[in-house]
C-alpha cells in the first residue's frame, strides 16, 4: 500500500476566476495568492481596491463554552455579540452571536494554533471555516457599498468594531470596518463569505469597481 | 413664434440654441426647453394623437402626465414630450399615428365611436367567431412607441441611500419641511421630480414677485444647508414597509432607507369636463403658468380662464403679465372668490363671469381651439342653454380643482377621509414615522403650505427624538380649492374624463347602468385610470360621477387601490444591474477542462454530463453509466447540503426531525433519512452519519440545504434542546467514487481499513485521504460499491486530482448519469419523484416511518394518512424491450378510459436492463407487477408499459457484497 500523508497546498477560492491574469503570485500560509496585479496597485487601492485575504488561517467555534475556550487559549474575547477585536498583528476575533466566534490569524498563524492545541471545554466545539475573504479600500469604497449592499456602513461607529452580518450582491457576508492598510487613507472593509460564491463575488465586484476606477490589488500593498 | 422676453427663473438657456426635428420637420429651441414647450413656442398646437379616437392633442398639464404627447426619440419609445428636454440633433416622432400627427388617417375611428362603447374590449371577446377579427384589428391599431430590440443593453446600476428624513416633493411645503427637520439635526434627503426646486412656488404667482421671493429664499436655504441632500430629477415611485422608498431618476433607481418620511407631493390639477375639452389649446391653468415661467412661452394669443378657485384668478393675472389677451374669466362659483383678486382683474378690464360654465369648445380649421361657448348656471348647476355666448379664443386655461398626490401615503397604509370643505381626501391617520405636508393635507395657500411643511419637519424630528417642540398645524383652508362638480353634460358627448383612454362622460353612465357600480369594477370595465397617467387626471372626476349616479358621497364610493409603482418606471431601470448569485464547487475548473455541459441545480452549477467529441449527449451519458457499472466513476457531490448537529441532545434532535431513529445509531454508522413537514409531505432526504456520541454529520438535497438549516434552527428555537447546528455546505467539498475497484484506488491514498468488516456498507470513517482530513461514507445510491469523501473545501481540487492521478482510467460522470444509475436501483429523488403532496407511503418508504417514536415532525398527519385509503403509489415500469420511437418523458400522463390516473416522474433507457425504465405515480389498484399502463405522449399517441418490481438492477444488492464486487473487479 502506498499512501500519501503529506498535507497538500491549500487552493485559493479565487484561483479559477484569476486564471489567465498576468498577476504576480506568491504564497501565504500554504495558499497561493496574488502579490501584485500591476504596478498601479497602490494607485488603484487608493480609489477602490479589492484585496484577497482568503489565504489567512481561520477557525470557528460555537456553543455555550466557546468563550471559555478562547479564554483558555489566551485569545481575547469580544464582549458583545456582533462585535470584533483586531489585534496589533492584524488578527481578528469576531463574535458572531452570543456563542459563536470566528478567529482569523494574521500571517503569524498563532491564534488558530493555540485554539487547536487547547482542549475544548464542555459545550464548545470547533466549526470548520473555509471562507473566502476580501478587503475593500479607497476613497470610492462607499460608492461601491451603496450599489451592492443594503446596509448603511456610513452610519457605523467604527470605534466599536461591529461585526456586521448582511448581504452583498445577494450573498451573505460578515463584515468589519477596520483601519485601511498604512499605504492607504481612511477605512477599509474586510468581509467573509461562503467560498462557493467566490467566482460570482469577484466578477461582480470587479465589474462595479471598474466603473468606479477601482479593481483588484495584490497583497503586497499590505506590507 | 410665441417666445416671451426673459422671465426671472426661466429654465431655458437662451445662449444655447438647439436644432431638432419633429415629424421630420426642422425646429429650433433653447437648451432647457421640453419638446412640447419648444414646439409650442414654434406655434405648433397638435403635438400628438389620442389613444383610441386619434383626436388631436396638445399641452394639457406639462407636468409629466401628458400621455397623449408621447414621442419616439430614436430608439427610445414613449418619451414624455411635456418634460423631456430637447437634445441637439434630436429626432422626435409622435407615437400611435397612421400617416403622421398632422394627418392621422386613424382619426376616422372617431366617426365610428358609437360602435365602440365602453367595455368594448370585453364585449368583442364574447364572440368566438368575431374575436380573431377584432383581435387582429385591435393589435394592429393599438400600441404606442416602437421597441428597438437591437438597442444596446445598458446595465443601470441600482444603489442604496440612507437618511434620517426623506422629504418627497421640493415645493414650498417640502422645502419648509426639509429645513425644519434639518435644523433639528436630522440628515435630510429631499427628492424633487423636476430638475429644479420650488415647485408651484415659482409659477403660481398671480404676477406677484413677493410670492416668488419667499420661495426663492427657501430654496437658497435648503441648497446651502449642510444636513440636506437634494436629489433633483428623482421621483419617489413607491412606498414600501419600514420607510423604504425607491427614487427613480433618468438613469437608475435609488433605494432609500429612511428613518422617517414626509410626503409633500402636492396635487394634480384636474380638468373640467365639457364637450371638446381635449382640443389643442385647452390646458390646465398650471400648464399655462409653466409655459410662461419655466419656458418663457406665451400659451395663446387670446385666452379664457375657466376656474372655480383662487388659483384660476392668479392664472389670469399671470397670463395678462405674459401679454395674453384675456377674453374673460369664467367662474363656476357664484361666491367664495377672493375679493382682492376679483377686484384686481376687474380693474384691468377683465370680464369676470360668475356662476357660469364653458359648455362647449370649438375647433377651427386647423382642428385646434378657436373659441368656447359659455352658459350661466342655474341653481341646480345646470347650464342655461338659452343664454349661450361665444367667446373667441385660441387658449383656455382650466383651474377648477385638484387631486392630491396621495398615492405614496396610501401605499404607506394611511387611512383617508373625504373632506367636504376642500373636496378632497386627506390623511386621517398616518402610520408612525410618516408625515404629510401641504396640498396632500388640503392646504393650498402659500403661507399655509410653508407653515404645514415646518410642522411636518418638526413632527419628523420629534419622532426621531431630535426635538421635542411640535407647535401647531395650520388652520384649514377657508374656501375649497376644488369644485364638487366641474362636469357639464352634452348631448353630443366628447366631454372627456380620461384623456389616456378617450373615456367620455357617457361611458361612465353606461358602465354604471351595466352594473359596474363599484369603483374598482368601474375602473376595470371602463379602463379609467389604466393608461400611462394612471388616472391622475381622471380618477377624481370618475369618483364624483359614480358617487352622483349611485347617490353616495365620495367617502362612501372610496378610491381604487394605490399600488406601486404610481408612475411608470422604465423596464431598464427596474431590471437594473442583475445580482443573481451562482455557486460553484471547488471542482468547477476541473469539470470545465473535462468538457462539462452545465446545468443549474438550485443556485449551483453542476455538470450535466461531459461532452466528448463526436458523441451525442445520450451517448456520452450512456458511456458514463457504463463506466460506473463496469469500471470506476467519479462524481462531484459537493453541492449536497452538509450539516452538523452537536451536543448531548443531538440524537434526540434528529429523532424529532426525521422519520427514522437516530438516538441509538452506532458511532461510525450512517442511516438514510427522510424529512417531512407537519402535513406529512416529504420535503427532503439525505444520509445521517454519527461521528461521535455527540456529533452527527448529515447531508440534505442540493436545493434543500439552506431551507433545511433554517427550518432546523427554527425548530430548535422552539424545542430548546442542548444542541448546536452548523451549516458546512460551502465549507466542505465532496466526491463520490463508485465502482467495483474503488477500494483499490482509495487504498493507495488512505490508510483506512477498507475491508468489509473494517468499513461495512453504510459505515462512516474519518481519516486522511491523500493527506487531506476526510470523512468517508460508504453509500449505495448509484448501485455500486462506492464512497462519498467529504473534505475541507480548500482541498477539494487536490482530492480530485489525487484520485484522477492515482487511477487515470476513472471516468467522471455527471448528474444525468447519476440519475439513471439511481433509477436502475429504483431510488427516489426528492423533488423529482415527489411533489408538494407526496408522503412517505406514496413512494414506498413505509419502512422509514417509525411511529413508535414519541414524536417527529409530521407524525400526527402521517398517522391520519394511514387511516385513509391510499391515493397513489410510486411504481416501477418498463417499456417493451424492443421499443423504438420517441420514448415518453417525465410528466407524461398515464391514462385509463380517457381519464388521467397517474404520471411519470422518472424515465430513461437502461442498458443494464435493456429497456426504458421509469417510475410513475399510479392508483393503488395499478401496482401489481405485470399490469399494463397506457402512457400518453405529447403528440397524443399512447405507449404501453408494464408494471415491474423495483429495483430494476441488482435486486439482491449483490454489488454491495464482497464476492460480487471482487468478481466484477
Amino acid at each position: 500500500m502506498s499512501t500519501m500523508q503529506c498535507a497538500p497546498k491549500r487552493v485559493n477560492p479565487f484561483t479559477d476566476v484569476l486564471a489567465g491574469t498576468s498577476a504576480t503570485w506568491s504564497e501565504q500560509c500554504e495558499m497561493p495568492v496574488v502579490a501584485q496585479f500591476s504596478a498601479k496597485d497602490i494607485e488603484i487601492a487608493a480609489k477602490l481596491g479589492m484585496i484577497d485575504l482568503s489565504w489567512r488561517l481561520r477557525a470557528g467555534c460555537k456553543g455555550p463554552g466557546s468563550a471559555a475556550w478562547l479564554e483558555a487559549a489566551g485569545i481575547p474575547v469580544p464582549g458583545q455579540p456582533n462585535s470584533c477585536i483586531q489585534t496589533q498583528e492584524g488578527a481578528v476575533i469576531a463574535r458572531l452571536g452570543r456563542n459563536e466566534f470566528l478567529i482569523e490569524d494574521a500571517a503569524d498563524a498563532i491564534m488558530t494554533r493555540r485554539l487547536n492545541e487547547t482542549a475544548a471545554p464542555v459545550g464548545a466545539y470547533a466549526v470548520l471555516r473555509q471562507d473566502a475573504e476580501l478587503m475593500l479600500t479607497g476613497s470610492h469604497l462607499n460608492h461601491l457599498l451603496l450599489q451592492t449592499c443594503s446596509f448603511d456602513f456610513a452610519g457605523v461607529d467604527h470605534s466599536m468594531m461591529p461585526a456586521i452580518m448582511t448581504t452583498m450582491v445577494g450573498v451573505g457576508i460578515t463584515a468589519v470596518v477596520v483601519p485601511a492598510p498604512r499605504k492607504i487613507e481612511g477605512f477599509a472593509l474586510r468581509f467573509w463569505f461562503d467560498s462557493s460564491y467566490a467566482d460570482y463575488m469577484w466578477s461582480t465586484l470587479c465589474e462595479i469597481a471598474g466603473e468606479l476606477d477601482g479593481g483588484p490589488v495584490g497583497i503586497a500593498i499590505l506590507n | 413664434m410665441s417666445r416671451l422676453a426673459h422671465i426671472p427663473g426661466e429654465w431655458i438657456d437662451r445662449t444655447q440654441e438647439i436644432s431638432f426635428t419633429f415629424e421630420g420637420q426642422q425646429h429650433k429651441g433653447f437648451a432647457g426647453d421640453s419638446i412640447s414647450a419648444a414646439l409650442w413656442a414654434r406655434g405648433l398646437r397638435t403635438l400628438g394623437r389620442s389613444f383610441k379616437y386619434h383626436r388631436r392633442r396638445g399641452v394639457l398639464s406639462l407636468a409629466n402626465h401628458d400621455v397623449n404627447t408621447l414621442v419616439q426619440a430614436g430608439d427610445r419609445p414613449n418619451v414624455r414630450a411635456d418634460i423631456e428636454e430637447i437634445a441637439a440633433g434630436g429626432s422626435y416622432t409622435a407615437v400611435n399615428t397612421h400617416g403622421g400627427v398632422a394627418k392621422d388617417r386613424a382619426s376616422l375611428i372617431g366617426f365610428f365611436s358609437r360602435f365602440l362603447p365602453v367595455g368594448f374590449y370585453y364585449k368583442v371577446a364574447n364572440s368566438r367567431w368575431l374575436f380573431p377579427f377584432w383581435e387582429a384589428l385591435i393589435r394592429n391599431m393599438s400600441g404606442l412607441g416602437v421597441i428597438h430590440f437591437d438597442r444596446p443593453v445598458v446595465k443601470t446600476a441600482k444603489r442604496y441611500a440612507f437618511c434620517d428624513v426623506l422629504v418627497i416633493g421640493g415645493g414650498p411645503s417640502g422645502l419648509a419641511a426639509a429645513l425644519s427637520a434639518a435644523e433639528a439635526g436630522a440628515s435630510v434627503m429631499l427628492a424633487e421630480e423636476n430638475p429644479r426646486l420650488g415647485g408651484s412656488g415659482f409659477y403660481q404667482l398671480g404676477n406677484d414677485p413677493a410670492r416668488r421671493a419667499v420661495v426663492k429664499s427657501l430654496v437658497d436655504r435648503v441648497t446651502s444647508h449642510a444636513n440636506i441632500e437634494v436629489r433633483l430629477g428623482s421621483y419617489a415611485a413607491a412606498y414600501y414597509a419600514d420607510y423604504w422608498v425607491p427614487l427613480v431618476d433618468g438613469n437608475k433607481m435609488i433605494k432609500v432607507r429612511a428613518r422617517s418620511v414626509i410626503v409633500a407631493a402636492g396635487a394634480y390639477e384636474q380638468p373640467a369636463v365639457f364637450r371638446n375639452n381635449d382640443l389643442p389649446g385647452v390646458m390646465m391653468g398650471s400648464a399655462a403658468q409653466r409655459l410662461v415661467y419655466r419656458y418663457a412661452v406665451q400659451p395663446a394669443k387670446t385666452m379664457v380662464v375657466l376656474t372655480a378657485n383662487d388659483d384660476g384668478y392668479r392664472v389670469a393675472l399671470d397670463m395678462i403679465a405674459a401679454g395674453v389677451n384675456l377674453a374673460a374669466i369664467v367662474d363656476l362659483r357664484a361666491q367664495d372668490t377672493d375679493a382682492n383678486l376679483l377686484q384686481s382683474l376687474r380693474s384691468q378690464g377683465v370680464e369676470c363671469l360668475l356662476s357660469c360654465c364653458v359648455y362647449e369648445a370649438h375647433a377651427g380649421q386647423e382642428g385646434t381651439l378657436s373659441g368656447v361657448t359659455c352658459c350661466p348656471l342655474n341653481a341646480d348647476g345646470e347650464p342655461i342653454l338659452a343664454q349661450q355666448r361665444f367667446l373667441s379664443c385660441d387658449g383656455l386655461a382650466m383651474s377648477v380643482g385638484w387631486a392630491p398626490a396621495l398615492n405614496l401615503l396610501y401605499q404607506a397604509g394611511t387611512s383617508m377621509s373625504f373632506q367636504d370643505s376642500t373636496q378632497q381626501f386627506i390623511p386621517e391617520r398616518l402610520p408612525q414615522g410618516v408625515f404629510a405636508a401641504g396640498r396632500v393635507n388640503g392646504l393650498y395657500a402659500l403661507d399655509k403650505k410653508i407653515e404645514d411643511g415646518q410642522y411636518a419637519g418638526r413632527q419628523a424630528a420629534a419622532f426621531l427624538s431630535l426635538s421635542a417642540e411640535l407647535g401647531h398645524a395650520p388652520a384649514a383652508e377657508r374656501f375649497s380649492p376644488s369644485h364638487p362638480w366641474p362636469i357639464i353634460s352634452h348631448p353630443s358627448g366628447k366631454n372627456f374624463i380620461d384623456f389616456d383612454e378617450d373615456l367620455q362622460l357617457k361611458d361612465f353612465e353606461t358602465a354604471v347602468l351595466e352594473g359596474f357600480d363599484n369603483i374598482e369594477l368601474l375602473k376595470r370595465f371602463s379602463t379609467n385610470g389604466m393608461g400611462p397617467s394612471q388616472g391622475k387626471h381622471s380618477n377624481m372626476n370618475a369618483l364624483r360621477i359614480l358617487a352622483r349616479l349611485m347617490g353616495k358621497s365620495p367617502q362612501q364610493v372610496g378610491t381604487t387601490t394605490a399600488r406601486p409603482f404610481f408612475h411608470p418606471v422604465p423596464m431598464s431601470i427596474l431590471a437594473g444591474r442583475g445580482f443573481s448569485p451562482d455557486r460553484r464547487t471547488p471542482l468547477h475548473a476541473r469539470h470545465e477542462a473535462l468538457g462539462a455541459v452545465w446545468m443549474a441545480a438550485g443556485v449551483w452549477q453542476r455538470p450535466e454530463y461531459y461532452a466528448k467529441p463526436g458523441k451525442t449527449r445520450t451517448e456520452c451519458i450512456a458511456a458514463e453509466v457504463a463506466a460506473v457499472r463496469s469500471g470506476l466513476g467519479l462524481i462531484d457531490v459537493g453541492t449536497l447540503g452538509k450539516l452538523e448537529v452537536r451536543g448531548p441532545d443531538a440524537g434526540e434532535f434528529l429523532e424529532r426531525v426525521y422519520t427514522m431513529r437516530y438516538a441509538k445509531l452506532n458511532v461510525g454508522a450512517t442511516r438514510y433519512a427522510i424529512m417531512c413537514d407537519e402535513s406529512g409531505v416529504v420535503i427532503d432526504d439525505g444520509v445521517v452519519a454519527r461521528l461521535t456520541p455527540e456529533l452527527f454529520y448529515f447531508t440534505t438535497t442540493t436545493s434543500g440545504a439552506a431551507t433545511v438549516y433554517r427550518e432546523l434552527s427554527r425548530l430548535n428555537t422552539i424545542w430548546k434542546l442542548n444542541v448546536g447546528l452548523v451549516n458546512v455546505t460551502g465549507a466542505r467539498s465532496a466526491v463520490n467514487i463508485a465502482g467495483a475497484r474503488c477500494r483499490e484506488v482509495l487504498s493507495k491514498l488512505c490508510d483506512l481499513d477498507f475491508s468489509i468488516e473494517g468499513f461495512p456498507y453504510l459505515a462512516v470513517r474519518e481519516g486522511l485521504v491523500a493527506g487531506i482530513p476526510a470523512r468517508l461514507m460508504r453509500v449505495g445510491f448509484v448501485g455500486e460499491w462506492s464512497y462519498e469523501i467529504h473534505v475541507p473545501a480548500e482541498y477539494g481540487a487536490r482530492l480530485w486530482d489525487a484520485i484522477m492521478e492515482t487511477e487515470p482510467s476513472i471516468v467522471p460522470f455527471g448528474v444525468e448519469a447519476q440519475r439513471l444509475l439511481r433509477l436502475e436501483k429504483g431510488h427516489v429523488i426528492v423533488g423529482q419523484d415527489t411533489d408538494g403532496l407526496t408522503n412517505p407511503f406514496d413512494i414506498g418508504a413505509d419502512w422509514a416511518v417509525k411511529f413508535d417514536k414519541p414524536y417527529f415532525v409530521g407524525k400526527r398527519s402521517l398517522k391520519m394518512i394511514t387511516e385513509k385509503p391510499a391515493r397513489q403509489r410510486l411504481i416501477g415500469f418498463k417499456l417493451q424491450s424492443g421499443f423504438t420511437g420517441a420514448a415518453p418523458q417525465e410528466c407524461h400522463l398515464i391514462i385509463e378510459a380517457g381519464e388521467i390516473i397517474g404520471r411519470i416522474t422518472s424515465i430513461g433507457f437502461s442498458a443494464a436492463v435493456g429497456a426504458h425504465i421509469g417510475l410513475a405515480f399510479v392508483p393503488p389498484t395499478h401496482t401489481e407487477p405485470g399490469q399494463i399502463l397506457s402512457i400518453r405522449r405529447s403528440d397524443g399517441s399512447v405507449v404501453q408499459a408494464e408494471v415491474v418490481t423495483r429495483p430494476f438492477y441488482d435486486p439482491k444488492d449483490l454489488r454491495q457484497k464482497e464476492e460480487s464486487s471482487e468478481a466484477a473487479a
